[in-house]
């Protein structure tokens, strides 16, 4: 059944060219603002601030607005969006994030990795809980920039330091899961269906016109094999070696993702999250 | 003037004789009695030897323009008198007014034919088989099994020409073998060309075109093969109770249809022998006749024309294997609707694959 699965999966992977990945812009890696509700300015400075606090402290500090919740359960938004997003600092992928959903008018907060350490349960309760009359207000850059002050604020405490966590192997989120917001996957299964469906039109139009073609077996026929006594009989046969061509490609192999920004490769483990208790509705 | 037609009547009572391929021999349609080809042969070669010296009638008067005399023929039904006009194709008949069959044995004096196939299968045989042929076919209206009704079926003697040749064939190719193999981040892609040269002979026996132009080429061809282990030498006896024509397209126009099967064959034959190469183009193809032949031969057929809402289908059933050609109708109703139901179901199928491979894990 796996076999099967498989070879099922990778012919639907040739016939559908993946739309799913999420859309980062390339120089806002730390303030990612989806739904569009932050000015060039106001994006500017959040970055900046965000990315010299992760680079002084080797940790991600990430804010992320998006317009819905993706599909995600209160519960699982900040997480997911952490992972859909592929944030964390380095190997480890060490980080806190702000995740705001701003037409569900939702937030939440939630660490991984290294950064649990710090950021833990009754820390992320205290800043989601700082930033709530900002986000009712919709004062969504000084929602963030209150966040970040408090991250500031936990991190020159001096008590977080980066190392990579050790999970256990059955942690590990399926990368499905990890790359896909719940939305996304349901919209990737429709369009699965879709090739399901335009598969079994055409195969469904071979097999009858196969059948209907045999109300009529007449034909011309061009061979004459079957009138043949003994077969070829080859009296010559000479394979001679001309000449060889050789065409050299250069593969670029992907280079390593470096330490900042979004975690790139590898994956995430579920007991490497630490949430709040619960995020915000505004 | 001796007349140039060989009634095949009974020695005993004079009614008329058949060829019941059942028992191979020839029947007397009236008293039952049957007899060898060698006691029939022996009965009618003196009238046979008559008929075959006497000239051909010829037509006169001004009803016929010229080019309908040319396809006309007559003759005199040596049985019942009757004048009975055929076209000048018409090897063996049947008398429209006394049912006798008769034998135009001047058809047969330009070129004498080398074999016979005899029917192997009776009138009620082909018949079944039609029915059978009908009966495993999809999409064929159900009516048309129970309000098709047969209008005619008639043995026929369709004449064919059998070709044997030798054919010897020179062919080049250009050939490929491809590898590909990464060194260090480089990725090696190695084409490796050869010119590939075949040489090879291929004796062909009995391949057989038909030599009548009335009888359709894709109904003959798709009644092949026939057995010719089974083929006699001709004698007009076998002919006793069904149609035949003789040839009317030389055996040099029919040659190239069966030079054409034969340069095939040898040619994909020797294509066969350059495997082991990814790609193999050919460069140049040279074929030849050698040791070339041809027979004169009449292979059986049954041909059924059935009607079905005021159109005519016409079959063609070999005479020996039974093998049925033609073309059936559709049920246009019925096939569009197999066209939705088998899409529903292969959805269904691939649906449920899709889930189980992918969409249980995409949805939870």
């Amino acid at each position: 059944m796996k076999k099967i699965a498989k070879l099922f999966l990778s012919v639907l992977l040739l016939l559908l060219p993946f739309s799913a990945a999420s859309a980062h812009a390339e120089e806002y890696i730390y303030v990612i603002d989806d739904a569009g509700i932050l000015t060039d300015q106001e994006h500017q400075y959040l970055e900046e601030y965000a990315r010299s606090l992760s680079e002084q402290y080797e940790i991600g500090v990430y804010v992320v607005y998006t317009e819905t919740m993706n599909g995600y359960a209160d519960d699982e938004y900040a997480r997911g969006t952490y992972m859909n997003y592929s944030l964390g600092w380095s190997e480890g992928k060490s980080g806190v994030l702000l995740a705001v959903a701003v037409e569900d008018r939702y937030y939440d907060t939630v660490s991984y990795g290294a950064a649990g350490d710090v950021f833990d349960t009754d820390v992320l309760d205290a800043i989601g809980e700082n930033i709530l009359p900002l986000f009712q207000d919709d004062q969504w850059a000084d929602g963030a920039e209150s966040y970040l002050l408090e991250c500031e604020a936990v991190l020159s405490a001096g008590d977080y330091h980066y190392y990579v966590k050790e999970y256990p192997d059955d942690d590990i989120i399926d990368s499905t899961h990890a790359d896909l917001t719940p939305e996304e996957r349901r919209k990737q299964f429709f369009q699965y269906l879709g090739i399901c469906f335009l598969i079994s039109v055409a195969a469904s139009l071979v097999i009858n016109f196969v059948r209907r073609s045999r109300l009529n077996n007449l034909g011309i026929q061009r061979q004459a094999r079957s009138y043949s006594i003994g077969g070829l009989k080859l009296t010559a046969s000479n394979d001679l070696y001309l000449h060889t061509t050789r065409t050299v490609t250069h593969i670029s192999r992907p280079d390593d993702s470096g330490p900042g920004g979004g975690g790139g490769g590898g994956s995430y483990h579920s007991s490497g999250f630490t949430s709040s208790s619960g995020g915000h509705h505004f | 003037m001796p007349n140039d037609t060989v009634n095949y009547t009974c020695p005993h009572c004079g009614g008329p004789l058949y060829f019941d391929p059942e028992s191979q021999k020839l029947a007397c349609g009236h008293c039952g009695s049957t007899y060898t080809q060698e006691e029939v042969r022996k009965y009618f070669a003196e009238k046979e030897q008559e008929a075959a010296k006497a000239e051909p009638y010829s037509l006169t008067g001004e009803e016929y323009t010229e080019e309908e005399a040319r396809n006309l023929q007559a003759y005199s039904c040596p049985s019942c008198g009757a004048r009975i006009y055929t076209d000048k194709n018409t090897a063996v008949t049947i008398c429209p007014y006394c049912g006798s069959p008769s034998v135009i044995e001047s058809q047969f004096a330009a070129k004498k034919p080398d074999y016979v196939l005899p029917f192997q299968l009776s009138r009620d045989q082909a018949v079944q088989s039609l029915k059978e042929y009908c009966r495993k076919k999809p999409f064929l209206p159900k009516a048309f099994l129970d309000e098709s009704r047969l209008e005619k079926i008639q043995g026929v003697y369709v004449p064919f020409w059998l070709f044997s040749a030798t054919m010897d064939a020179d062919a080049s190719y250009e050939g490929i073998r491809e590898r590909t193999y990464m060194r260090g981040d480089d990725q090696i892609t190695e084409i490796r060309h050869y010119r590939l040269t075949r040489s090879g002979t291929e004796d062909f026996q009995n391949v057989p075109v038909d030599a009548s132009a009335r009888m359709p080429d894709e109904y003959m061809d798709a009644l092949e093969p026939f057995d010719t282990g089974r083929m006699q030498a001709f004698h007009a006896s076998y002919m006793v109770g069904y149609m035949a024509d003789s040839y009317d397209t030389g055996s040099e126009e029919s040659a190239r249809r069966a030079d054409e099967r034969m340069t095939s064959s040898i040619l994909s034959d020797l294509y066969a022998t350059t495997a082991g190469f990814q790609s193999v183009t050919p460069l140049a193809q040279r074929c030849r006749r050698t040791r070339a032949s041809a027979a004169y031969t009449f292979y059986p057929v049954w041909m059924l024309t059935a009607s079905y809402r005021g159109k005519s289908y016409l079959f063609a059933v070999n005479g020996q294997s039974g093998k049925v050609v033609g073309k059936l109708p559709a049920d246009n109703g019925k096939f569009v609707l197999s066209i939705f139901a088998w899409h529903w179901i292969l959805f269904a199928i691939l649906a449920l694959i899709a889930y189980l491979a992918v969409g249980k894990e995409l949805l939870s």
